[in-house]
């Protein structure tokens, strides 16, 4: 017992320093931030950005989803505006303002899209990085179409509409509350379920997927289908948020929403995607960009600071474990 | 008589595999053709010398992709280098007392090799999938990019040698564009590099077969090294000319060049060596893209054909790509 227990520290100091880097990378730039800044901490301002966090969440948590099935998506956050876009222009419509209604096609058409992803990279196995960038390009030009070319707002929307800016008990946006449920459902079906382990397992080894069993292309189609559905969520959530369809509602937030899921996989389970990770990373996201708005810096200090977290929380994986990232590959 | 039939028949296949291998081509000049008859004003030869011109930049830029693709690694932040390229020129060339439009254009292509560095370095020595290395690295390019120029747009300063547009507007000689004098150049440079050296082949071995590779003595580290170095500089000259032309530079402009730039290279896999990246494929595919876009832009103003034309477009070559493997396999 205590042999192990001395094994297990040993063991621990290299293995756990690297394990929580997302997490000592986040408490000290939010205290950096925090000292800059004394009113940074307050509870409107953490409010305010754990709300805009929960859209990047949401889309980051789809988007995990694919990346444990070994895909890769660069479209989401085309199909979030495009679903954000298709809401509010079903909404601004004189005859329909039944909000479920609404929501309720704006998510079968998210479904539908990830299912056209899926047709093109699991039917034809074209390279998915290269086919989402091209399929973000065309869902622009819809999200252009619908919303005529400029920022989507109408008198015909429903007050009901606004209703994520509603707050639990005066303190928690709605976001958030969505975004939990959401977290913890994943969390939940990826850790614990069956078909969460069947999706890592097509991700990390396909071929031996494969050979016990497991359909590979099925378990990429659902995760093409349920990514696809997040980001309809994702969109219709900031839609309701911000009570306008702007045309770069969901292409801010594509680098995040990647770089999140990424650092995910450096957050306690080392090259493993994960919620609690990507949860956490989203919230720094944001917290970089707010923090540096409100310091007062000019906004390019956000991209610098981003892409050096990116590049130093994957380096630290590499360089740790030696089986790394399930890698992207451009060619199948 | 049977053998006759034998050489009539064989003749018929390679009519057929030519056309297999020259449709890119043909349909190039299809493409123009259709335009030529909707809009006469198309085949005017100042809308052509555009089109071509327009074609440079992304071509340019489509060499550089080429390279890196050949190697089986691609370069995310191919984008945002051209944005830095275009910046760097503007803010070198804006201090007091520089005015040697040379001197500028050797710093930046100078930069840009430490960037094609830092990115091989990231890929092969540390090991990290250059995918994710090459979007960090996009993010601290844009930054840097925005940084320079305080995010903003810089037009046609007057501390700007006069020399500055000609990279993208002058004329060779007083006729040739000069972007194209710098894609002929560029193209056959990457050219034979590429088909006709030893060190340029290598740049295809390690990509179609890592492992033969490491088994002959061939480094695929260095190659990949290589292969990012290229793109980098050859994205950097693409950015140089894209500032050049606009008179102006801008930290996001280059980002918008990314989607075309790889639908060139994917276009140019079904040409020439099919099913292979090579060069003469993207420049006929830069032609054919541009070509695309500004017949487009010619008959209709509206913001979402264009989304549509550039992503059906890459989507149509990857398919093409797909089905042309599959036949050949």
């Amino acid at each position: 017992m205590s042999r192990e227990n001395h094994i297990r520290k040993n063991k621990g100091l290299k293995e756990n320093a690297p394990r929580f880097f997302l997490l000592i990378a986040f408490i000290v730039i939010t205290l950096v931030f925090q000292i800059m800044q004394p009113n940074f901490l307050n509870i409107t301002n953490v409010m305010n950005l754990l709300a805009h966090s929960s859209i990047i969440g949401i889309l980051a948590c789809g988007n995990m989803i694919l990346m444990a099935a070994g895909e890769m998506s660069f479209s989401v956050g085309a199909q979030c505006t495009v679903a954000g876009a298709l809401f509010g222009w079903v909404l601004a419509k004189e005859s329909s303002n039944s909000i479920l209604l609404a929501l309720v096609f704006a998510m079968v058409i998210a479904a539908m899209i990830g299912l056209v992803l899926a047709f093109f990279t699991v039917k034809l196995k074209v390279p998915t990085f290269v086919c989402t960038l091209a399929m973000g390009t065309v869902l622009d030009g819809f999200t252009q179409i619908l919303t005529g070319g400029s920022t989507l707002h109408s008198s015909n929307w429903p007050p009901m509409l606004t209703i994520m800016q509603k707050k639990i008990g005066g303190v928690f946006p709605l976001p958030i509350i969505v975004f939990l449920i959401i977290a913890v459902i994943t969390h939940i079906i990826y850790e614990k379920t069956k078909p969460g382990r069947h999706l890592y397992a097509v991700g990390s080894n396909p071929t031996a997927a494969n050979n016990v069993g497991i359909s590979v292309p099925k378990v990429k189609v659902w995760a093409f289908a349920i990514s696809g559905t997040f980001c309809g969520i994702a969109g219709v959530t900031a839609v309701s948020y911000n009570n306008s369809v702007s045309l770069t509602l969901g292409g801010e937030y594509l680098m995040p929403a990647i770089a999140a899921t990424m650092l995910s996989a450096t957050f306690l389970k080392l090259g493993k995607y994960n919620v609690p990770g990507t949860v956490l990373a989203a919230v720094l996201m944001i917290v970089i960009q707010n923090g540096v708005v409100n310091a007062g810096y000019p906004i390019y200090v956000k991209d610098i600071v981003q892409g050096i977290l990116l590049t130093v929380a994957v380096a630290i994986i590499v360089l740790i474990k030696e089986d790394g990232l399930p890698s992207v590959k451009l060619e199948n | 008589m049977n053998m006759e039939k034998t050489k009539k028949r064989s003749e018929a296949y390679a009519w057929k595999e030519r056309i297999a291998n020259d449709w890119l081509l043909l349909f190039t000049l299809g493409v123009a053709v259709v335009f030529a008859i909707i809009q006469p004003a198309f085949l005017q030869v100042t809308n052509l010398m555009n089109i071509l011109s327009n074609a440079c930049i992304v071509g340019v830029m489509g060499l550089g992709l080429t390279c890196i693709f050949a190697t089986g690694e691609l370069d995310f932040s191919a984008g945002s280098q051209v944005s830095l390229a275009s910046c760097l020129m503007a803010v070198i060339l804006s201090k007091e007392g520089f005015n040697s439009y040379f001197l500028a254009l050797i710093i930046t292509l100078g930069i840009f090799v430490l960037i094609g560095l830092y990115n091989a370095f990231l890929h092969v020595k540390i090991g990290i999938p250059a995918f994710i290395a090459t979007l960090g690295t996009s993010y601290l390019i844009k930054g840097i990019a925005k940084s320079l120029t305080n995010s903003q747009n810089l037009n046609n300063l007057s501390t700007w040698p006069e020399s500055f547009t000609f990279m993208g507007q002058g004329y060779l000689f007083g006729m040739i564009p000069m972007p194209m004098v710098v894609l002929i150049l560029v193209g056959a440079a990457v050219l034979f590099y590429t088909e006709y050296t030893r060190a340029g082949k290598f740049l295809y071995a390690v990509g179609s077969n890592p492992k033969a590779c490491d088994y002959i003595g061939i480094d695929g580290k260095v190659q990949k090294l290589k292969g990012f170095v290229i793109t980098a500089v050859l994205c950097g000259l693409a950015g140089v000319m894209e500032g050049s032309q606009m008179n102006a530079s801008s930290p996001i402009l280059g980002e918008t060049l990314f989607v075309p730039a790889l639908t060139t290279v994917f276009l140019g896999a079904a040409y020439g060596k099919i099913g292979v990246f090579n060069v003469p494929g993207t420049l006929v595919g830069a032609v054919l893209y541009a070509l695309i876009n500004q017949g487009l832009l010619m008959i209709t103003s509206e913001v979402w054909i264009k989304y549509f034309m550039q992503g059906g477009m890459l989507l149509l070559a990857l398919v093409m790509v797909i089905i042309i493997r599959k036949k050949g396999n």
